[in-house]
């Protein structure tokens, strides 16, 4: 259903662009928009916050300042709190876009910046997001930028809600890919962040993962998360019980 | 389109057989009667069983064409309907010529014939479908009383079977010849809302993978990903291995012309997704530093399969694999294998017995996941 309904909003953002004039985004309906993003991103309301967030960057798309810091933050928000939600949720697009904007202005935090390098997929490497590239005004070199003050503040990435629905969790690998047994040695990114990095040190702590793919593996807490150990074993850990469930 | 000029011909023929109904001899009557009973109870195994009948009658006693042409249709539709293909094709055929008998307008004619190509092809029977596709195509193109969109459509749907059709038969260069005619029969005339569309455009997405012509295979084969969803699994897969042979450049460039191009948009399916994640993940191993990639110190190439090669079947299969540690090939799967099941038989066979150099990152080995290879089966002329 969420997928439905995004890939509904965003073709309804490509109607719109092939008339920019009459239907351009307001700067006021932008700037709503992301205070509205940022209250449910603060409120820990992964959903709502995936479904606010890909319509805010639908707005800042369609608006007369698309390469703004802004929307490099909400896509980043969007793919993290989409991860896991639906079905075919665009993620490397918006990593892409939260990754292009990092470039161009620097704002993501450390790990949040590794994180959407590794998962960003660019301009037509898959069939899933020839759509979104289609229409996305940062395939162009032309864009003015600075043209719109920043609304929100990268800390946001770094919040703590004690009450999020969801807990998202960048694992890295740093050794030896393509082995059987790996340890993940460090959380690359997490939100809520203290929750994030506690449930993380615990998965750290307890096994090493079998067969994992690359340099880094999400896994989202809701609220337990299952990894692999063994061949045809995964084992569990959850939010309100911190022991693993082989 | 078929499927709705199908239903257009049955409402304009059935109009009449309502206004002829009146004064048929019982061995017509009665039957027909029965049928018209059965389809408005919606029962259609004995609505057609009693158009057979009717349609029968009207053979033996050779009653007049024009109510036997709209008899024999009658029965076509519901033979086509349900899957009784020979009958359907016959009885398709039978109408076509009552209604060349009959003087009918060349636009009605041509795509009755199109009806019982579409029969053929449903039925398996690639050549018979070629031959009526073509009489179709061949009235459109020399017809004067059809207008630009008619003859646009008829000769696309008529050049499309005969695509599908050779393609089917394992006749490669055909299909692709035939694909091309398709894609060209109506200058800007968008054929997208076509039922053949999806299938024409897989036919040129593997023909141009089979020619190793990436640029082309990408685009067509993401077309096809479009309109095809029961395919969608494998030719996500597969226009993405396409994608991999492309530049950064030559990927943009694909971009902007699926950017003119008709693409409703396909709701993931959880296999697609599961693809997609893995790919992502297999790039980022790719893209480490000091990551070195496996090579290949033995690879022989499959044998083509006798079977295939005896009945002049060309096709390509792509295997997907992983090179452990050791540099042996595990996992092997054929992820697609067209238009036989031959060749991703034989190819998978074949990778089973390759060795490579392993992969390595900063020097030691590890594992190297979703290796791709295309075999491409060609006979000479």
């Amino acid at each position: 259903m969420l997928t439905a309904m995004v890939l509904t909003s965003f073709l309804a953002a490509s109607v719109l662009t092939t008339t920019p004039d009459a239907t351009m985004a307001r700067e006021v309906d932008v700037i709503e928009a992301l205070e509205r993003v940022e209250t449910l991103w603060l409120e820990g309301k992964f959903h709502d916050t995936a479904e606010a967030a890909a319509g805010a960057l639908e707005l800042i798309q369609i608006s007369a300042c698309p390469l703004r810091a802004d929307a490099g933050i909400v896509a980043f928000i969007g793919a993290v709190s989409g991860h896991g939600h639906s079905e075919g949720w665009p993620g490397g697009y918006l990593f892409w876009v939260a990754n292009e904007i990092h470039q161009q202005f620097g704002n993501l935090p450390n790990g949040a910046a590794e994180l959407a390098e590794a998962f960003d997929s660019g301009p037509g490497q898959s069939v899933t997001t020839d759509l979104l590239f289609i229409r996305s005004p940062y395939r162009r070199s032309d864009l003015q930028s600075n043209c719109a003050d920043p609304i929100l503040d990268p800390d946001i990435l770094s919040a703590s809600p004690e009450d999020a629905d969801h807990v998202y969790v960048a694992f890295q690998f740093p050794g030896r890919p393509g082995s059987f047994h790996r340890s993940p040695n460090r959380v690359a990114y997490a939100y809520p962040k203290h929750e994030g990095e506690a449930l993380g040190a615990r998965v750290i702590e307890l096994d090493d993962w079998h067969d994992a793919g690359g340099p880094i593996e999400v896994r989202v807490f809701s609220p337990c998360a299952i990894y692999p150990i063994r061949s045809v074993l995964y084992a569990e850990v959850c939010r309100d019980r911190m022991i693993p469930h082989p | 389109m078929l499927k709705a000029f199908l239903f257009a011909t049955a409402l304009v023929l059935a109009g009449t057989a309502k206004a002829q109904s009146q004064g048929l001899p019982s061995e017509i009557a009665d039957p027909y009667r029965s049928y018209t009973q059965a389809i408005e109870a919606g029962d259609m195994e004995s609505a057609r069983e009693h158009a057979r009948q009717a349609w029968q009658a009207a053979e033996r006693l050779s009653y007049n064409q024009e109510t036997t042409l709209v008899l024999a249709d009658n029965y076509a539709q519901l033979a086509l309907r349900s899957q009784e293909f020979d009958e359907a094709v016959r009885a398709f055929k039978r109408t076509s010529e009552l209604l060349a008998a009959t003087e009918s307008d060349t636009f009605t004619l041509a795509q009755t014939w199109m009806l019982a190509a579409h029969a053929a092809l449903s039925g398996g029977d690639y050549r018979d479908a070629r031959r009526s596709a073509d009489i179709a195509g061949d009235m459109a193109q020399n017809s004067d009383d059809l207008d630009d969109a008619q003859r646009a459509d008829l000769v696309f749907t008529s050049r499309a079977i005969q695509a599908v059709g050779h393609w089917s038969d394992g006749n490669m260069r055909p299909a692709f010849a035939r694909a091309r005619e398709a894609m060209d029969a109506g200058g800007d005339t968008d054929f997208s809302g076509s039922p053949y569309y999806g299938l024409t455009t897989f036919v040129l997405g593997a023909t141009h993978s089979v020619l190793r012509d990436s640029e082309e295979a990408a685009y067509w084969l993401t077309v096809a990903y479009h309109h095809m969803p029961a395919e969608q699994d494998a030719l996500y897969w597969w226009s993405r291995y396409s994608r991999d042979q492309l530049t950064e450049r030559e990927r943009e460039a694909l971009l902007d012309r699926l950017s003119t191009t008709t693409l409703p948009s396909v709701p993931e399916t959880d296999a697609t997704t599961a693809r997609q994640e893995a790919w992502e993940r297999r790039r980022q191993l790719l893209e480490q530093d000091g990551f070195t990639d496996a090579e290949p110190l033995r690879r022989n190439e499959p044998q083509y399969p006798s079977n295939a090669a005896a009945a002049g079947i060309e096709g390509i299969a792509v295997i997907e694999f992983t090179v452990n540690e050791d540099g042996e090939v595990e996992d092997e799967q054929v992820v697609m294998s067209v238009p036989v099941r031959d060749f991703g038989e034989v190819g998978e066979r074949a990778v089973r017995r390759w060795r490579y150099q392993p992969a390595s990152l900063k020097g030691e080995p590890v594992e190297r996941p979703g290796v791709t290879v295309e075999f491409r089966f060609t006979l000479s002329d």
